[in-house]
């Protein structure tokens, strides 16, 4: 019996070797991978020498293909006779839609079946908050002294535990190199995720708000759109606005859309998911602050006379836009493309 | 419950160390609630069907074998007969044949306004009716004694791992397993649990992946002939994965148990008749047609004009075992041809070739188009997509490889893997380093590319 046992023992532990040699020799192969070291998409971003956090140049995770500049990859145009930069954070970078599918590449697609040779550049990054959308607008995109500027800030992160502040100039940490972390763990979160009923999801989400929190007070918790970080969010926007028109190209400015928007019922799961990363904020202080950023983008569009395109309100209603609180599906991305199309157009 | 499921991921590890913990008989009364518990988080109302089932066949087996008078015993086995059948009669063929019945008549123009029943079919209901019905029958015959004790008996009808779609076990094999002692052996626990994760990897790796392929070739209007044939090859992988998986799912689980269930598939696409592959293909369900439907119709002991009728006869009876649609009813039909004409042939006509290895692997590569034409057959929503699609394989057009890659994808890793996994003939020391680099790659396709759906194509049988 205790011969059998450690038998199997034996067995379990060449079997969860293996399965960690598969995940990496997979991720090589299809992804060009390092087999050892650490594989994950936060790898991508780095911080630049001027202490910017923004996605590296020619960094790659996964389908996540970057330029030179740390741009998303799109290779539709050789020669443009116009460029478009596309800036935000996640949601404009494009995380959830199907490779190929994301707004830039599917604007430059359009535009090259419509015979006009535009360069859309995908500048975006994850976790771009304003004040570093603006640091990439002053260096390298107004070097690249593109015709068309659009912006998609994303407001959620002045709901942030700490306070939205220009990056410092810091060592840089991060790339895809690192200690031991196992591949199959981090695989196998997904796999879960998608495994557990939406009930013990929430519980789990709770669970891991209330850690977050730590030592945080009752009376540190919003109830209602926290007005401080609202005219944070002003003050950045203003910032970045300033800096796209310095660059000589025609400014868009997208309000933010969410998967809450027009919806028939709040669908409190989702707004769960959200709320994991903003534990601070309680009830519907998410959506509104959404809403009142919202507000304060049209506010602003006109102020500095940009063109306001009001993607929250194109895209709402539908919950098969969103991938989850606030990233696109294809079909969302194809509604904000319909978007930006129209403007180009006109311009 | 299906095993692919959050609910049996956490059910079936309670459900296991309880069972061990307790001694036979309490161990039986435990894994009858563990089965109500899986049957009855499907639909709870149906459990009053099994419960029916099992109190009426536990009585007649009592009352056949209690007398010695035929006439007596006959119309006992009778009743069970019509209780089980009635019962799928009932819930799974009225609105068939009623609806056929109201399109012959509106086709003679004539109005039929009969009602149909709002009824569903409850799940699993052809694979426990054939299994008390096999108990009563081997009664019935003298082949077995009926079991004493009812809390086996009804183990034994609603078993949960084979509840639903099988193995169909047969009584003299599954009863004295329950009704006798069983002892946690470590190396059968560690067996079981290789052979559900394969059962896994061929349902959702392989089953649930080649499934959208497949429904995007059979939604083509107008399909051309590698349509065609891509949906019969896709399909024949995707239904064997779904239901072998299911298989070897239901049989590492019962081994795991104590509990050895039948074996249901042996490589089935490597037959090269249609005798070999009834021989291979649903093992359980063909050696229940052949001991129960074909024998009493008097298999080939009446002379061949009999023996074909009878063949054609237990084929079509099952094709409709396999669903109330009239597609089965002809992919039942076009088996027992396959079986006719092979019979008929081997009888006739001398054998062009030598006997060889290359021989084999044509009649193989032959037969298994014909399998793959079943399969359309047995696939398609309609009697109008037959025809549609067996027109597309005389409408040419041009080939699209990609049409064929996820046989590449799917299919082929599957079949190395269960070679692997089946294989005598691997070295005797390299063989367990060898299995677990199996288990290793299937556990992580299975897991990390894995689809999972809903339920099993067999489940609605």
């Amino acid at each position: 019996m205790i011969k059998g046992a450690l038998k199997l023992a034996g067995f379990a532990v060449l079997f969860v070797l293996l399965i960690e040699l598969i995940a990496r020799a997979e991720d090589s192969v299809r992804y060009d991978a390092p087999f050892w070291g650490h594989y994950h998409l936060e790898g991508i971003r780095g911080v630049d020498d001027r202490g910017t956090v923004r996605c590296e140049a020619n960094a790659r995770y996964k389908h996540f293909e970057l330029g030179a500049h740390g741009f998303r990859k799109t290779d539709h145009v050789q020669v443009a006779d116009k460029t478009l930069i596309w800036l935000g954070a996640s949601e404009a970078f494009g995380l959830y839609e199907t490779p190929g599918e994301d707004i830039a590449n599917q604007l430059e697609r359009r535009f090259a079946s419509a015979g006009r040779n535009m360069d859309v550049v995908n500048a975006s990054c994850f976790g771009l908050n304003v004040t570093r959308l603006q640091r990439i607008v002053e260096n390298p995109v107004a070097q690249m002294e593109p015709e068309l500027v659009a912006l998609y800030p994303t407001p959620h992160f002045y709901l942030d535990m700490i306070e939205v502040k220009a990056d410092e100039p810091k060592p840089v940490t991060g790339g895809n190199s690192g200690g031991f972390v196992s591949r199959v763990v981090a695989k196998s979160r997904d796999v879960i995720k998608s495994f557990l009923p939406a009930a013990l999801q929430d519980r789990i989400r709770k669970i891991q708000a209330s850690r977050a929190l730590g030592g945080t007070t009752e009376s540190d918790m919003w109830n209602t759109p926290p007005a401080d970080r609202l005219a944070l969010f002003e003050t950045h926007v203003r910032g970045l606005l300033t800096a796209a028109k310095q660059t000589g190209a025609k400014v868009a400015l997208l309000t933010h859309a969410n998967a809450f928007h027009k919806q028939d019922s709040l669908n409190e799961s989702l707004l769960q998911a959200w709320q994991k990363f903003y534990p601070r904020a309680t009830g519907t202080v998410l959506i509104d602050f959404d809403a009142a950023a919202n507000d304060t983008l049209r506010r602003l569009a006109r102020e500095y006379q940009v063109t306001l395109i009001d993607v929250a309100e194109k895209v709402a209603g539908d919950p098969a836009d969103f991938a989850d609180f606030s990233h696109f599906t294809d079909t969302g991305a194809a509604k904000v493309a319909d978007a930006l199309e129209a403007w180009v157009a006109a311009n | 419950m299906i095993f692919n499921s959050f609910e049996f991921a956490v059910f079936f590890p309670v459900v296991f160390a309880i069972y061990w913990m307790l001694r036979l008989r309490a161990q039986n009364i435990f894994l009858l609630l563990a089965s109500y518990v899986f049957y009855g988080f499907w639909d709870w109302r149906f459990l009053s069907l099994i419960l029916f089932s099992t109190v009426v066949d536990y009585i007649v087996a009592q009352k056949i074998y209690a007398s010695s008078d035929p006439g007596t015993r006959k119309r006992w086995v009778t009743l069970s007969l019509i209780t089980n059948l009635g019962l799928l009669g009932v819930f799974k063929y009225f609105n068939f044949f009623l609806d056929s019945f109201v399109e012959v008549m509106a086709a003679v123009g004539m109005q039929a306004n009969i009602p149909s029943l709002q009824i569903i079919l409850p799940v699993g209901i052809s694979f426990y009716t054939f299994q008390t019905l096999s108990y009563t029958i081997d009664v019935y015959r003298k082949d077995n004694k009926p079991v004493t004790n009812l809390t086996d008996f009804a183990v034994y009808v609603a078993y949960f791992p084979q509840l639903v779609a099988g193995p169909i076990e047969r009584s003299t094999s599954l009863i004295p397993q329950i009704s006798n002692a069983r002892k946690f052996d470590i190396n059968q626990v560690y067996s079981g649990m290789t052979l559900t994760l394969i059962g896994f990897f061929k349902k959702v790796f392989v089953a649930d992946n080649l499934a959208p392929h497949v429904d995007a070739i059979f939604a083509t209007s107008d399909p051309g002939f590698w349509t065609v044939v891509a949906g019969g090859y896709l399909f024949a992988f995707q239904i064997y994965a779904d239901f072998s998986g299911y298989t070897d799912i239901a049989r590492g689980i019962s081994r795991m148990l104590g509990i050895e269930l039948r074996l249901n598939f042996q490589f089935p696409y490597a037959s090269n008749s249609p005798q070999e592959f009834w021989r291979r293909w649903h093992m359980s369900l063909s050696t229940w047609l052949r001991d129960y439907l074909y024998i009493s119709l008097g298999g080939n002991r009446q002379g061949p004009v009999r023996t074909y009728a009878n063949l054609m006869t237990t084929m079509v009876l099952g094709g409709l075992w396999h669903g109330a649609a009239w597609n089965y009813v002809l992919w039942g039909f076009f088996q027992g041809s396959c079986l006719c004409v092979h019979r008929w042939w081997i009888a006739h006509i001398k054998p062009m070739f030598k006997p060889g290895l290359v021989v084999h692997l044509v009649k193989i590569a032959i037969y298994f188009q014909f399998t793959c034409y079943g399969w359309m057959l047995f696939r398609a929503t309609s009697l109008a997509q037959v025809g549609e699609m067996t027109v597309g394989l005389f409408q040419s057009e041009a080939l699209n490889t990609a049409l064929f890659l996820p046989l590449a994808q799917y299919a082929l890793p599957m079949l190395i893997i269960e070679w692997l996994y089946a294989s005598a003939k691997l070295p005797e020391k390299a063989a367990p380093l060898i299995r677990t680099a199996v288990y290793s790659m299937a556990f992580y396709l299975f897991v990390f590319h894995g689809e999972v759906s809903e339920s099993f194509i067999y489940f609605q049988f």
